[in-house]
């Protein structure tokens, strides 16, 4: 796990390719891989495992109904909808918390808080991030944290926190990102094989059918500028807001 | 002059642009217009008057869009008056060769105002670009309905739209804070896009209303009329403001249901151009 990971972890990734297979990692890429594992585990208490992004009411309605349909719907929400859009978000914060560039921080912060297609997916990435901002400030503090954080003026949907946390802890962002799709697409395939449901091994094999989609869905985030947000996930968005009405739910979105 | 460059020059030459710029006032209890621009193919009109509010009626004279296009409308509605703007006519946005349209609304409305912006749809024919952005203002007691359909290609002609670029960006402040942004982007392969479920499901219309202010009231009265909707409709209020959702095989369908909605969020009656 640590020797696959490692390479992302570096900003020269020509160099990487040829590294030893038992080359070290250095002080910093070690705690950089110790962090976001840690941030980005569903361990981290930011009840993650809470919201299925209106897959519930997808599963309802006999839009995702087995494997392949889940699978479909999931990466057109990395590639068109949430994946993407949140991904951009979170290089921005991250780019503005490294320069220290507060206005353009709070911008982000604002934009993303706004960027909500429903009330329970404005809650999901708004009460997430505010957890996640509150463990980092009580477990994993850093010198350049409190004022990051303030710049947000208490405007810190999840992609927004982690982007920041990530940026006062030095963890580089290509790492960042992609970690991130792999926490949020982790948490959307157990959602979704909760409840159509699906075995352990059918899950891995959509995680690892979906790598080359989360790889895309980052690289494209990370030269993407803010006027490139954009997505077409329109019936997401649907299940997203029928989901408030249905009868019997497990999740809060 | 090399024969592309001629081309060029020539094809520059015929692009429409049109500008719309006016703001109206409240005067003895009225809506009264105040100072109007207009210039190019896009044009305004104000039909009969109203109780105490004002319409006005969008023409593109160019009688649709075409790649390279521009077109600007800055509208603004002053402290306590009623303004509602529609379109003469659907808008149709043509096949582009290479430049994407530009459309670019900016509205804006000061304390008490009631601004409706009510457009007929706009029907985007296979290989269409176009980028449009909308950017409100509101003051935090304005109140706002505004709606918008885009209808992948005319379906009654057995038209769809396969490739192209659609681009709409929207932007919602109120009291000076950013309450809901958006930006809806398909390009490329739009026909296969569409087709995916949880982009459209194969439907070839969209359309998105937003109500403000916006409660759980509302939600739960456009809830209760959901036995009549003819396509998908989803509704949702948050951070002050509603919004809803639509996906339907056609224009006609998702226009009926944009029609319940904006009836369950709205006391006055919409724009006559929209019942023809």
């Amino acid at each position: 796990m640590i020797i696959t990971a490692s390479p992302m972890l570096t900003t020269t990734s020509s160099t990487d390719e040829a590294a030893p297979a038992d080359a070290a990692l250095s002080a910093a890429q070690g705690a950089a891989l110790y962090r976001l594992m840690t941030w980005l585990s569903p361990a981290f208490p930011v009840g993650a495992f809470s919201y299925s992004s209106g897959i519930e009411w997808a599963v309802e309605a006999g839009d995702i109904v087995d494997a392949p349909t889940l699978q479909d719907w999931l990466c057109a929400m990395l590639r068109h909808g949430a994946g993407f859009c949140d991904a951009v978000l979170l290089a921005h914060a991250h780019r503005a918390a490294a320069a220290q560039d507060h206005a353009a921080l709070g911008e982000v912060a604002e934009l993303a808080c706004a960027y909500a297609p429903s009330r329970e997916r404005h809650l999901e990435t708004t009460a997430q991030g505010r957890a996640f901002i509150e463990i980092a400030r009580a477990a994993w503090h850093s010198a350049r944290l409190d004022a990051a954080i303030s710049a947000c003026d208490g405007m810190t949907a999840y992609p927004v926190a982690v982007g920041l946390v990530s940026a006062a802890h030095g963890v580089p962002l290509a790492a960042t990102l992609h970690g991130f799709l792999h926490a949020v697409v982790s948490n959307w395939i157990s959602a979704g094989s909760r409840l159509v449901p699906l075995g352990q091994t059918a899950s891995q094999r959509l995680i690892a059918a979906l790598e080359p989609v989360v790889i895309g869905t980052g690289a494209r985030a990370l030269i993407a500028s803010l006027d490139d947000l954009g997505g077409a996930t329109f019936r997401a968005d649907l299940a997203g807001m029928r989901h408030e009405a249905q009868y019997t739910r497990l999740f809060r979105s | 002059m090399p024969l592309d460059t001629a081309a060029a020059a020539i094809f520059a030459a015929n692009r429409a642009q049109g500008a719309v710029k006016f703001d109206v006032k409240r005067e003895d209890g009225v809506t009264r217009r105040g100072r109007l621009h207009e210039s190019g193919s896009l044009r305004v009109r104000f039909p009969s008057p109203e109780a105490d509010g004002l319409s006005a009626v969008f023409i593109n004279t160019a009688g649709g869009i075409a790649g390279g296009d521009r077109f600007d409308s800055e509208i603004a509605a002053g402290a306590g008056t009623r303004l509602t703007l529609t379109t003469a006519a659907a808008e149709k946005v043509y096949r582009a060769a290479a430049a994407p349209a530009q459309i670019r609304i900016a509205l804006k409305a000061e304390a008490n105002a009631h601004l409706c912006w009510l457009p007929q749809e706009t029907i985007l024919f296979d290989r269409a670009r176009v980028t449009r952005s909308i950017d409100i203002d509101l003051a935090d007691s304005a109140s706002l309905l505004l709606c918008e359909i885009v209808v992948f290609g005319r379906a009654a002609m057995g038209e769809k739209m396969l490739s192209g670029e659609f681009v709409d960006r929207w932007r919602l402040r109120r009291g000076g804070k950013l309450v809901f942004a958006e930006t809806v982007r398909l390009d490329g392969d739009i026909g296969m896009m569409l087709a995916r479920p949880a982009v459209a499901g194969g439907a070839a219309a969209i359309g998105t209303a937003l109500i403000v202010p916006g409660d759980e009231a509302l939600v739960q009265r456009i809830r209760d009329t959901a036995p009549r909707f003819r396509g998908e409709v989803g509704i949702s209020a948050w951070n002050g403001i509603a919004m809803a959702r639509f996906c339907a095989q056609d224009g006609a369908r998702l226009r009926a249901d944009m029609m319940a909605v904006l009836g369950c969020a709205s006391g006055t009656a919409l724009p006559r151009l929209w019942l023809a």
